[in-house]
């Protein structure tokens, strides 16, 4: 491993700056230096790349919780500026007594599971595809700007992501400065959370509206030739119906955390970890899914999450 | 059963062996046989001053990597620079042949380790930079066509020749004299 001996504590400084920055409230395409956040890194006209993701999302009140997403992808560059991309959505749940109420309920546990006993099950989410459009690059423009488009098909959940991407490069484009602006309209069917002011009422298994809407801040510096690290943050925001109005907003919370990535010839690999840091709740049953300031339910974790991202590029 | 979908990723992951390797198309010594057909050179190793670095940083615009450059002298003031540029993980390391009166003859890659824009070894894209001189633009979409699949090589082999011109002007180039 090469570390460079150029201005490694200007980039230290720049991430510092860029982290702070970030705390004010609020994301390969190609490949993926950071674990969550988007760049407008994109594939050349026909090249294509291979992803597999694994994301651990981990810990809630109590107990054991440990909702493993995972996700293949294949993308393909159509133009040099335009990539579509197809995945596999998957999942493996292992539960137990995770909730606010101490019960085993709440984020992707079936809405029929009995709260008593402990869940373990893998479930095919769905599928997904992906087309990202460049419209600036951040290597011979000021800023990278790109736009995201993201349309999701399962048996629980459905929904459309929209997201803009903008990207700025510093120090010979060993700093990357990314920020993503993300909203997401979905479909999707309830667990078996329990309100705890209500425990009368029956969990709802019907699939009800809601609207998802992230700001994402991340910065990565390439320490060496190959190696890349950084910070990551998102604020996270969940709406009621398909509505960004304050009035519908059940939270808010926020994560944050470190990112390692590793890039060779063919191969590249991205670690990240980002914490529940902070939560705001609008609602009184958003308010009782609190628990030692972080908020759960069927909404977050602990670690929010542990992700690693693997992919191949083929020649 | 449950652990089944747990078993794709990793069945995708060994499928695929790791395929990593530098490649290396000339060695300094080819690269300048092809510039120099036939030519003496001497070798030697330059080390710039924290001013001199200054001086390049400010007339180019580009600070230097490092301050040990490689030279070699010909006999009618040719000048041979192997140096390198940074590529999407690793260095790319080029060499610039220069004429007495420092205007580029030619440009070689000489090693190159990325997956995607080794089109910066096309002959006819390194031939934009024949004839320049010091003071000349050598910006991307300007003076020097970029390689869309290649934007990233491009942009800094670019501004490692205009490094490289500004290093002559201010540093090679009054020893010559």
């Amino acid at each position: 491993m090469r570390l460079y001996r150029t201005p490694l504590r200007t980039g230290v400084l720049a991430v510092c700056v860029a982290v702070s920055l970030a705390h004010a409230p609020a994301g390969t395409a190609g490949e993926a230096v950071f674990g969550y956040i988007y760049t407008t890194d994109l594939l050349p006209k026909g090249k294509s790349e291979w992803e597999q993701w694994i994301t651990d999302r981990r810990g809630q009140a109590y107990s054991r919780f440990d909702d493993f997403k995972l996700r293949t992808e294949y993308e393909y560059g159509i133009t040099d500026n335009l990539q579509l991309g197809g995945y596999l959505n998957y999942s493996y749940l292992w539960a137990r007594g995770n909730s606010v109420r101490h019960v085993t309920e709440g984020l992707d546990v079936p809405w029929n599971h009995d709260a008593g006993q402990s869940y373990r099950g893998a479930r095919f989410d769905g599928v997904s595809a992906e087309l990202v459009w460049r419209v600036l690059s951040p290597f011979k423009h000021p800023i990278g700007l790109a736009f995201y488009l993201e349309p999701a098909f399962g048996s629980r959940e459905r929904g459309l992501e929209f997201r803009t991407i903008v990207q700025k490069n510093l120090l010979d484009d060993r700093l990357v400065l990314a920020a993503n602006l993300m909203v997401e309209a979905e479909k999707e069917r309830g667990s078996n959370l329990v309100d705890p002011g209500m425990p009368d009422d029956m969990p709802d298994s019907s699939r009800h509206k809601a609207t998802y809407a992230e700001i994402d801040l991340g910065a990565s510096y390439r320490f060496a030739s190959h190696w890349s690290a950084g910070l990551e943050l998102r604020n996270h925001n969940e709406f009621d119906g398909y509505s960004l109005a304050h009035s519908h907003q059940n939270h808010s919370a926020f994560f944050l955390g470190p990112n390692l990535h590793y890039g060779g010839k063919r191969w590249f690999f991205t670690l990240s970890a980002l914490r529940q840091v902070h939560a705001t709740t609008y609602t009184r049953q958003q308010a009782d899914q609190m628990h030692s300031g972080m908020l759960f339910g069927d909404e977050h974790t602990q670690w929010d999450g542990l992700r690693l991202k693997v992919g191949y590029s083929f020649e | 059963m449950d652990h089944r979908f747990l078993l794709l990723p990793a069945t995708a992951l060994i499928s695929v062996a790791p395929s990593l390797h530098a490649t290396t198309y000339l060695t300094a010594d080819q690269a300048r046989e092809l510039m120099f057909p036939g030519r003496k050179f001497t070798h030697e190793e330059v080390l710039l001053t924290p001013e001199q670095v200054r001086a390049i940083t400010q007339a180019s615009g580009i600070k230097p990597l490092s301050t040990r450059l490689q030279l070699w002298r010909g006999a009618d003031g040719e000048r041979f620079i192997v140096d390198e540029v940074l590529g999407r993980h690793e260095f790319i390391t080029f060499a610039l042949g220069l004429d007495a009166a420092g205007a580029v003859t030619d440009v070689e890659i000489l090693q190159y380790n990325e997956s995607y824009g080794s089109e910066i070894r096309l002959a006819a894209w390194r031939a934009q930079f024949t004839g320049k001189h010091d003071g000349a633009p050598l910006k991307l979409d300007q003076d020097i066509q970029n390689i869309s699949a290649a934007t990233l090589s491009c942009k800094h082999i670019t501004e490692g020749v205009k490094r490289l011109l500004a290093t002559d002007a201010i540093v090679l180039r009054p020893r010559s004299a």
